[in-house]
């Protein structure tokens, strides 16, 4: 058999197996969940991009927010290869 | 600000001068633009926490799950940090923050979190995923049962994947899932993600080696026959991978 | 009269939006918001926009920059404004871009004679990339800058008459420049030319008493002050009636809570409209 046959029939099955999967595959298109993004929690696509406003600010200072001693989030429960890490203030 | 550091141009109107002056003043640099007291200082003030909040606020929609690893405090030192690097550069803030993964990248006080610049970065795909054009996504059924090996198939525009050194992709579902269980057991290892947008919802969802080494193919415009040989390679069930890319809408 | 009192649109109020028929409803959105590709939010403004007339409002525009307009951005609004066909246009009297940076507010500017044809020339070249006439709104001042030539109003006037753009009153604006500066607010709301007027902004507003004891910002995170009420049925009184928006950015309420500031304005709106109109006997 030469390479070319052999390829054409690795191709033909590779082709075979594509397409088996196809058949498988649900349909793609879903209808639009409430506010055109996701709704569930957490998922946040109503305020993903949520973008501009025209009210003005001034009763929280935004510039050079300085860091606070607070309980921290979530990233306190992850560990990663060094152990569990946390956020660490630098002067 | 002294005029050794910035030359003003011979012609500039007395709008501009005043408008570079007072743009230089927002930024926290040289004096106020014109005499005004301490009218001018307050209204100065005020425009500039306005403009720093519109941005912080637009990072903070742009990237829930880094201010939930964060807490709020910390994020809001941290975005407040990097609007100052970076400041918005156009008035659509519903993109802003695409520099937001790298600054990560050195921010120090989140060195030990080696993780956090890739979530970032997969919050970042959701977004140009949320924003990209619209295409009918490929149906599988569409494609026959007959699959020529040299067909090019087209990822849709919003279609995005990556793969991360962290398990990124599973910290963000967690979060999504609001899963706090499910973040203590996260396993140190690389993964990857495939973010798609068939019809208008958004989805995520971590992917393996051979449906990345497949999709690779396919953003390269290589034929199908080489994607597939590709994905093999890795070590993928073709089948079933196959079925999760179409199902996901990767495909236009 | 067809349209009357509007609300800005939020999209987690689209399921009420869409459904509420109140008479002369229509709704404002930011442009900038809808400067995407594609994707859900154009979605949801395209299905709104079958229900309902949409107003683009622009907060990026910049028309007070001693520079043209960015054409990139015209560029955008105009694909925008094609797909969307708004009832108006508008944008404000301020300027938010230098040296590349984009700074998310109105800012403040002297206005002299070099200004306003610098600013006459923007909104002409605006309005030749849109193919329509314009409507320029009036900001919040927070501080009287030395070196002004003519007054916001003379200004306003003047751009009106000479580049043929409408003027946005944003009612509450005047309401909380007028404080701050020391000014007359009635006054300025006589002094609007009745003829330019093509939309009313009507939107609350919250002292900073931690800065200065009257200073007021523009935080469209409250209702609709008395004052600001007053003010508009003296505008009204005066110019007739005129499509008004309710803006609130902050503390969203429900979209029904909403409605019945804007069923306010809409009753003030329909009372003017039957004062003009011709007596049958």
């Amino acid at each position: 058999m030469s390479i070319n046959k052999t390829s054409a029939v690795l191709a033909a099955t590779l082709m075979a197996s594509l397409a088996a999967g196809a058949a498988h595959a649900q349909g793609a298109a879903k209808p639009m969940e409430k506010c055109y993004g996701v709704a569930k929690a957490g998922q946040n696509d109503c305020k993903a991009g949520a973008g501009t406003t025209c009210a003005g600010t001034s009763k929280v200072n935004f510039q050079g927010n300085a860091w606070k001693l607070v309980p921290a989030g979530t990233c306190t429960s992850i560990k990663t290869s060094k152990g569990l890490g946390s956020l660490t203030p630098k002067a | 600000m002294s005029d050794a550091t910035h030359p003003q141009p011979v012609n500039q109107s007395e709008l501009a001068r005043f408008q570079q002056a007072f743009g230089a003043a927002l930024a926290g640099q040289g004096a106020t633009p014109v005499a005004g007291g301490s009218a001018l200082a307050r209204a100065l003030a005020i425009h500039r926490n306005t403009s720093a909040k519109a941005a912080q606020d637009a990072l903070a929609a742009n990237y829930p799950v880094v201010r939930a690893l964060f807490g709020d405090d910390a994020f809001s030192a941290c975005a407040g940090a990097f609007v100052s690097a970076e400041p918005p550069r156009e008035p659509r803030l519903n993109a802003y923050g695409a520099g937001f993964p790298a600054f990560l990248q050195d921010y120090a006080p989140a060195a030990e979190l080696s993780y956090v610049p890739d979530v970032a970065a997969l919050e970042r795909l959701h977004v140009e995923a949320l924003f990209a054009a619209d295409a009918t996504s490929l149906d599988g059924l569409a494609l026959g049962a007959a699959l020529d090996p040299e067909a090019v198939l087209r990822l849709h525009p919003a279609t995005r994947f990556t793969a991360f050194p962290s398990p990124a992709v599973g910290i963000w579902l967690a979060h999504r899932d609001g899963d706090e269980a499910a973040l203590g057991e996260v396993v140190w290892r690389p993964e990857a993600v495939l973010v798609t947008r068939p019809g208008l919802d958004v989805r995520v969802e971590r992917i393996n080696a051979p449906a990345v080494a497949f999709l690779s193919a396919c953003a390269s415009g290589q034929t199908l026959g080489v994607a597939a040989t590709a994905a093999a390679e890795a070590g993928g069930d073709l089948p079933t991978m196959f079925a999760m890319l179409i199902t996901a809408g990767a495909f236009a | 009269m067809t349209l009357t009192a509007g609300l800005g649109f939020k999209l987690e109020h689209f399921d009420d939006a869409s459904m509420c028929r109140a008479q002369g409803l229509w709704f404002e959105v930011h442009a900038e918001n809808y400067m995407v590709d594609g994707g859900p939010r154009l979605a949801a403004l395209g299905a709104l926009r079958d229900r309902h007339p949409i107003s683009l409002h622009g907060v990026g525009l910049s028309i007070a920059s001693d520079t043209a307009p960015d054409a990139e951005h015209l560029r955008r609004l105009a694909a925008l404004v094609r797909r969307v066909e708004p009832i108006a246009v508008s944008d404000h009297l301020a300027w938010q871009k230098w040296d590349g940076v984009h700074h998310s507010d109105f800012l403040p500017f002297p206005r002299t004679r070099q200004a306003l044809d610098r600013v006459v020339d923007n909104v002409g070249r605006v309005q030749d990339g849109l193919g329509r006439p314009m409507l320029v709104e009036n900001p919040s001042l927070y501080v009287d800058l030395p070196g002004h030539e003519m007054s916001e109003i003379e200004f306003l006037s003047e751009l009106a008459k000479r580049s043929g753009c409408g003027l946005l009153v944003d009612v509450n604006n005047v309401f909380v420049s007028a404080s701050n500066i020391g000014i007359n607010a009635a006054m300025c709301i006589d002094g609007f030319p009745a003829d330019a007027v093509g939309e009313i902004h009507l939107a609350g507003h919250s002292p900073d008493p931690d800065i200065a004891s009257n200073l007021l910002i523009d935080s469209h995170d409250a209702p609709v002050a008395d004052e600001v009420w007053r003010l508009y049925r003296r505008l009204i009184a005066r110019v007739g009636p005129r499509p008004t928006l309710i803006e609130r950015d902050d503390h969203i309420p429900p979209f029904d809570t909403l409605m019945l500031e804007r069923d306010r304005a809409h009753a003030i709106l329909v009372d003017a409209d039957r004062a003009r109109a011709p007596v049958h006997v």
